[in-house]
């Protein structure tokens, strides 16, 4: 339990950075209005990735998904 | 297999996931409350105390309370004579008080200041560090901790704010099955203050990092571009990029820079300068103060517009206020005037400060009941939980007893002595230390933290009679009152009789017995 938990909050700040800086970098609007956006949405949507996260049975699964969804925000940016 | 057969098996595996998700959820939410209750505790009451900043620091220097007609702005900055070429210059407010000089000495890394007084050469030393000392200490006093705690201090509010989330879901799930839930929707709403003190105080101590991360992949490594769009939030990052000094050179007189500030912005009330390089090719004053009139500005901007004069010619670089233009200076501007109340009276920061309190003793409270529940069994977890309760409660009622201790130092100490602000300082952290050590070690946690809130109300009690032995302004001096120091005076006397009552209702209280009896036999097993 403690380490799915963990792993949800340890794993969820990075997800989050790189969903926040694909945000800022691609959202259909002006610079400063996506990049500010990006800012404000970073701490809620890691608190969400968190609070998602405990909905997901195994530990494992959460790994999984944060490494296959840090991958693609990952090869966006690039 | 029928429908029917599919629905049954269908049910017991959704049934676990929903145990599964409330218990983690449970598990985020009394563990990350548990961990920050206690600091978060020292920034929330230290941070509502900063609501009051600007009438402590009339109340608490006898110097702000003597009225003080201003000359030319040239002949006070001759007579100030500021050491360094960055600086600081602070008028007199509301034509009181004597002006004022911060500045960094060359071998030092903190802010000092002095007085200028009246007469050519006089100057006199800073004395007072209390209401700057409160400032300090709602971000765990970084001036002497460093900005590693004070990015600490942004990711355990982000801990609270997860509490709060984890709370919030958990309650919701829970509407379902009771009516209870309503009642904890209703708490959780009256917490919104202190969850948007938490925002925007997380994303001002946290939002440079996110910039400075965010220069590679969203701007390309670029770091002009990003801290052009970043504005406030990068405000820090290249603050620590100090200009280099240039060539000696003569700067326009302050009047003059003054006299270009106000055609930039004619509504401009001047309340200080902010010198970097001055008397240097490159040397910039700040012009900084309100703008009257213009209720229809932002009011983040009426509070703080400030204009950049070049020292060499009286050119202004730029308007920062309501002519910023983009999102980024309109979210900062938001946050910002949110964050620093920079809006509503006296009786809105009074309503403010009674729900950032109030909403901080429950949540300590509320945790510290958990985990003396916690703690009522054997093993590591539960021993760490006994421990982590006395904590907390020690960290709660001590915060009071060290602002306390904090007001009474600044009336007692001799104003002449030279270490006095230094000393004063060191009062919060060991009051609190010892706060924390006698609730440690006490059999009797509740009832030390009763004799805490008592002892705190009894320290601050004679605050306000000993100002008048400095001050005649307040409600114990004898001369003309001052409306900003009979107002903290007030505040002090109702703050200490709120403690000597807490104090009493803790200690008289049935629940703090039930709670007493199980604090003292903690083998005592308990489903509750």
């Amino acid at each position: 339990m403690f380490g799915s938990v963990a792993a949800s909050i340890v794993l969820g700040l990075p997800l989050t950075l790189l969903a926040a800086a694909c945000w800022a970098r691609f959202a259909p609007l002006d610079e400063q209005a996506r990049f500010v956006s990006a800012l404000l949405l970073v701490f809620p949507g890691w608190i969400a990735s968190i609070c998602a996260f405990s909905v997901v049975r195994r530990p494992a699964a959460v790994l999984a998904i944060c490494v296959a969804a840090g991958v693609v925000l990952t090869f966006c940016l690039c | 297999m029928s429908p029917r057969d599919a629905g049954a098996s269908a049910r017991p595996a959704e049934v676990s996931t929903r145990r599964l998700a409330r218990k983690r959820l449970n598990l985020i939410r009394r563990w990350s409350g548990a961990l920050v209750a206690a600091p978060l505790h020292i920034m929330f009451v230290a941070g509502a105390l900063t609501l009051f900043y600007e009438p402590l620091t009339r109340w608490e220097e006898p110097l702000a309370q003597e009225p003080r007609a201003l000359g030319d702005y040239q002949r006070l900055l001759d007579a100030a004579a500021p050491p360094t070429a960055e600086f600081q210059l602070y008028m007199p407010r509301n034509d009181l008080g004597w002006p004022s000089v911060a500045y960094v000495p060359p071998e030092a890394d903190t802010w000092q200041g002095f007085w200028v007084g009246s007469e050519p050469s006089q100057r006199l030393p800073r004395r007072e560090a209390l209401a700057g000392f409160l400032y300090d200490a709602h971000f765990f006093w970084h001036r002497a901790t460093g900005l590693v705690v004070e990015d600490v201090a942004g990711f355990l509010l982000i801990g609270y704010l997860l509490s709060v989330a984890s709370e919030m879901l958990l309650s919701c799930e829970r509407r379902t099955r009771s009516p209870e839930p309503l009642r904890h929707m209703l708490a959780l709403a009256s917490q919104a203050t202190r969850i948007l003190y938490a925002y925007t105080g997380a994303l001002a101590v946290l939002g440079p990092l996110l910039v400075a991360a965010s220069v590679v992949p969203v701007f390309g490594g670029d770091g002009e571009r990003a801290l052009r769009v970043g504005g406030y939030f990068a405000e820090e990052l290249a603050e620590r990029e100090d200009p280099e000094p240039g060539p000696e050179a003569p700067a326009l007189a302050l009047d003059h820079l003054v006299a270009a500030a106000l055609r930039a912005e004619p509504r401009l009330i001047v309340e200080s300068f902010s010198a970097v390089n001055y008397g240097r090719e490159n040397g910039t004053v700040d012009v900084r103060g309100s703008v009257t009139g213009g209720e229809e500005l932002a009011m983040s901007s009426r509070r703080n517009t400030s204009v950049r004069v070049r020292t060499l010619d009286g050119r202004v670089l730029g308007v920062q206020g309501e002519r910023t233009e983009g999102a980024t200076a309109w979210v900062a501007r938001c946050l910002q005037g949110f964050h620093h109340t920079w809006y509503g009276g006296p009786f809105v920061r009074a309503l403010l400060f009674a729900l950032v309190i109030a909403g901080s003793c429950a949540f300590v409270a509320r945790h510290f009941r958990w985990l003396e529940r916690a703690g009522r069994g054997s093993g590591r977890v539960a021993r760490a939980s006994r421990v982590l309760a006395r904590w907390t409660l020690g960290m709660g009622s001590g915060t009071f007893v060290a602002v306390a201790a904090l007001f009474l130092a600044s009336r007692s100490f001799p104003l002449s002595w030279a270490s006095r602000s230094v000393a004063e300082e060191f009062v919060f952290p060991v009051t609190l230390a010892a706060c924390v050590g006698w609730s440690l070690s006490s059999s009797d946690a509740v009832r030390c933290c009763a004799r805490q809130l008592g002892l705190a109300g009894l320290t601050l009690l004679p605050v306000p009679i000993l100002a008048a032995r400095w001050s005649s302004a307040g409600v114990f001096g004898a001369g003309p009152r001052l409306a900003e120091v009979v107002a903290v005076d007030t505040g002090l006397a109702v703050a200490s009789v709120a403690l000597l009552g807490a104090a009493h209702a803790l200690g008289r209280s049935p629940r703090s017995r039930s709670l007493q009896a199980a604090l003292a036999s903690p083998g005592t097993s308990s489903s509750s």
